[in-house]
């Protein structure tokens, strides 16, 4: 029976990704043409979709959060990793984009070469500020954490345009716990952040770090162990430049993972950014990234953005790093 | 005296370039599809190398040449993918363009095929495998390896041994710690890993001689994976099948030519 759901789920646009206000027929105003709308969102997920249900059969019964955490450290279970966060990742990024008052991309003359070499523009007003919209909250936790809004506008989008395959750019809310302390205060349920970031990830990568840190020291584990085993059975091994080498990797790849402030470290994603092709091109041309991301800013609704903002930090001090 | 030189790049002329923008590549690109894949994206492409490049001492270089000088400097990883790209796409389109002859006249005897030497090394490279068996490994392995965008090469290394190899986003054949195989936002496997270290200890120990790293592989068949390429004709989660296309309809007298033939003896 289950099977027979799975795949009924298979053809069509599965509701468990619909988001409400995209239809499929009608365009994301200011954004996203109907043919525009139709590659970035509804050919996608069901493409994903369809690839996800082939390569496990949990897709149907489990969040595609803990398909990724689950299956995150194995490499034979990759691909489900990949599609289920390429899913999760397109979702959560038009999850705000909510269109915005622009004339319709179908419509204005396609960017040429010339877009390359635009002077940006200096003076210009921010449109679509979060103040503007009532959420304060998010505004002023924007500006502590970026200097200002022209700033983190910048940062954002520029940092979408670095990234020259495929990938999504975040706003995240960084979450650090100390080891040390017993988490007893955190009990209650409250989540805390201390700073906010932008992060690029790339294809199929996922801003939730905690599944798969550590991944890489433990590969080096391994790989020494079966290099030792392959030296002991030649009958030359050299222990003591094994461990020196071990150790100094071990402790690469333990700094990078931990930081040096001991802390463990989690981040919440508020907003992504889709940087595929396959979301511009369609509408914008070869030469139109950059007014893409541009009417991606107007379109974001940052209603949704604050919704997803937690609490911040009461003590503020030696928390810089 | 100083000769000054100053590169600017531009989209190299291709043959018949008329018939491309009103035909597109029979049995593979629509005329808008070819506009998208080459005309737009080679522009973009060297306009941007151009502007990274301007005022340094690689702007006067070939964009192979740059991507070989760059290729083993993170802090020109800019520079590289864009030179990368450059050459991968123009490689692309060499081997699918139509030949001469098959534009001309529409008859079948124009059509090119893979040369018997291409053949013969085909099965001593694969077990004796045939080409329509390699083809399906290419798209399988493209449609597996590559989640987002890449190129598809078949290369033939410094023994004369041909193999497949995938690159993610930029990559290239020329230089393999700069293949870039392997997605590293997925897991990976302990051989991967080990694959990984391997080729770090080899490039600290050349550094360390003050030597380079060797390798000499030549690609011979390239298939650009990029949205860019196969988004406009085919949509989304169709790229199996222009990946197909293009293998059904390849320029052989381009492919065949570059295989290695020890002319010399």
């Amino acid at each position: 029976m289950l099977r027979f759901a799975g795949g009924r789920t298979m053809r069509r646009y599965s509701t468990r990704h619909a988001l409400e206000h995209l239809k499929e027929g009608a365009p994301l105003k200011g954004l996203f043409s109907v043919d525009g709308l139709q590659k970035v969102w509804f050919d996608r997920v069901k493409h994903l979709d369809m690839k996800l249900n082939n390569s496990t059969d949990e897709a149907q019964q489990k969040p595609l959060e803990s398909l990724i955490q689950e299956n995150s450290k194995s490499a034979s279970k990759k691909h489900i990793v990949n599609y289920a966060s390429s899913l999760y990742n397109l979702r959560f990024s038009m999850s705000s984009l909510q269109g915005c008052a622009r004339p319709p991309p179908e419509e204005c003359p396609r960017m040429g070469p010339e877009a390359l070499l635009q002077t940006p523009d200096f003076n210009r007003a921010i449109s679509n500020e979060p103040l503007t919209t009532g959420n304060e909250r998010l505004q002023e936790a924007l500006v502590s954490s970026f200097g200002s809004l022209m700033e983190f506008r910048a940062l954002l989008l520029n940092s979408n345009l670095a990234i020259s395959g495929e990938g999504f750019t975040w706003l995240v809310a960084r979450r650090q716990l100390d080891k040390r302390t017993n988490h007893n205060d955190m009990s209650n349920g409250d989540i805390e952040y201390d700073k906010l970031f932008i992060l690029n990830t790339y294809n199929a990568g996922t801003p939730f770090n905690v599944s798969t840190s550590g991944i890489m020291n433990e590969l080096n584990n391994q790989y020494t162990n079966l290099e030792k085993h392959r030296a002991k059975e030649e009958g030359k091994l050299n222990d003591a430049e094994a461990a020196s080498k071990h150790a100094k990797t071990k402790f690469i790849y333990e700094t990078q993972q931990k930081g040096f402030s001991g802390k463990e470290v989690s981040y919440i994603p508020l907003l992504a950014i889709d940087a595929s092709p396959k979301a511009w091109l369609p509408d914008y041309g070869v030469f139109g990234k950059r007014e893409y991301l541009e009417r991606v800013w107007d379109s974001l609704e940052w209603r949704i953005v604050e919704s997803r903002l937690p609490q911040r930090t009461k003590i503020q001090a030696f928390s810089t790093l | 005296m100083f000769v000054i030189k100053r590169g600017i790049h531009t989209v190299p002329r291709l043959p018949n370039t008329k018939a491309l923008l009103q035909k597109g590549v029979p049995k593979v690109l629509s005329s808008s599809g070819f506009k998208v894949a080459w005309t737009d994206y080679q522009q973009y492409l060297c306009d941007k190398l151009t502007l990274a490049t301007a005022g340094q001492s690689l702007e006067s270089y070939h964009p192979f040449h740059i991507l070989l000088k760059t290729a083993g400097n993170p802090l020109q990883s800019n520079i590289f993918n864009l030179a990368s790209s450059v050459h991968n796409n123009h490689l692309f389109m060499e081997n699918i363009l139509p030949s001469i002859t098959e534009s001309d006249s529409d008859s079948p005897i124009g059509k090119t095929e893979p040369s018997r030497l291409f053949l013969s090394r085909i099965q001593d490279s694969f077990n004796g495998s045939d080409w329509d068996v390699v083809k399906e490994e290419m798209i399988h392995r493209s449609e597996n390896e590559v989640l987002g965008q890449g190129w598809l090469f078949l290369v033939e290394n410094s023994e004369k041994k041909l193999f497949i190899l995938t690159c993610q986003n930029n990559g290239t054949p020329y230089y393999f710690p700069r293949n870039q195989t392997f997605d590293l936002n997925s897991a990976i496997s302990i051989d991967e890993f080990g694959t990984l270290k391997q080729m770090k200890e080899m490039i600290e120990n050349s550094t360390k001689l003050n030597g380079k790293v060797q390798d000499w592989t030549m690609p011979l068949i390239c298939v650009n994976l990029w949205d860019h390429a196969y988004l406009h004709d085919y949509g989304v989660g169709n790229r199996s099948e222009y990946v197909k296309n293009v293998l059904d309809n390849l320029n052989w007298s381009v492919v065949n030519n570059r295989l290695f033939s020890d002319m010399s003896k």
